[in-house]
């Protein structure tokens, strides 16, 4: 239970990224949808430049020297929140968040099962299959 | 060609978990606030382009839009800045089962409450299922076999 924090820390990201997609999905009803995705994009680039200007304790010079994949996350970004604008306007906002969690999950067992993208490897096991399969469940009575 | 359609959500899906699991990876070396600036600020520039090309809309128009709507980005920031930090500790599935309840509480939240002008779907018996299904969950990704400890 010594991680508890770190799991409460990824509930407010789930928390947080609901909010983003009902706030930029009502911005973009205003806008234009790839225009409140790019506003997002340039703000949170803005206010984060200062956030690390002020609270960054890492070394983003580092970044001339790490691998090239590794900064492969803004594109990854852009690709999620382009399809999944792409995919509600074919197949519905439910379906579409559905086969999301999907992809979500199917992935994140793979990459832990193996160790891929320079993670540590955490090998699938009973509990986190039965999660799984309660997860699913619940999203077909929510 | 239905089948199709299934594929692109699919993809976005799979996008996410391989961003987590990359940022994951380059916030160890590059720190975690650091890691989410370069997200924003590589998508921001991608998306320039994008935007230059392909879009229709006004981007012009945020002058007028309501205030609220602008906080979107903030709360994008609160995710980009924690996984980084979060998915290395306790794996990316773990993380991702956390994230994924997160998101199905808050919009049944949103929902029933007509958060940020959107429509009031109430809470029914089906989605108070769905959320006691969410805490079952819950209590297996904490219950470890016996007490060792992944992390």
């Amino acid at each position: 239970m010594k991680n508890l924090p770190i799991y409460m820390l990824a509930l407010i990201a789930g928390i947080s990224l609901s909010i983003e997609a009902a706030l930029g999905g009502a911005l973009g009803e205003n806008i234009g949808k790839l225009e409140s995705t790019y506003y997002i994009f340039v703000v949170g680039a803005l206010s984060l430049f200062l956030g690390v200007l002020f609270f960054g304790k890492g070394d983003l010079t580092q970044v001339f020297k790490v691998p090239k994949w590794t900064l492969t996350g803004g594109a990854l970004g852009v690709i999620y929140l382009s399809l999944l604008i792409i995919s509600v306007t074919f197949v519905g906002v439910g379906l579409s968040i559905t086969v999301v969690i999907i992809g979500q999950l199917f992935t994140s067992i793979v990459v832990d099962h193996f160790g891929w993208l320079g993670t540590k490897r955490i090998s699938i096991d009973r509990n986190r299959v039965i999660a799984i399969g309660l997860l699913l469940l619940a999203l077909v009575f929510i | 060609m239905e089948l199709l359609y299934i594929l692109i959500p699919l993809i976005a899906g799979i996008g996410l978990s391989t961003q987590s699991a990359i940022n994951g990876t380059l916030g160890n070396k590059i720190g975690s606030l650091e890691s989410a600036f370069l997200t924003f600020f590589t998508g921001a520039i991608i998306l320039t382009l994008i935007v230059n090309f392909f879009g229709q809309g006004n981007i012009l128009g945020i002058v007028d839009a309501p205030a609220v709507q602008l906080l979107a980005a903030i709360f994008g920031v609160i995710f980009l800045s924690i996984m980084p930090f979060v998915a290395p500790v306790i794996g990316v599935t773990n993380a991702m089962i956390m994230v994924i309840i997160g998101q199905l509480l808050a919009s049944v939240a949103i929902d029933h409450f007509g958060l940020f002008s959107s429509e009031v779907i109430p809470l029914d018996i089906q989605k108070v299922i769905g959320i006691l299904l969410l805490i079952g969950a819950v209590y297996f990704i904490f219950k470890k076999p016996g007490t060792k400890e992944v992390a």
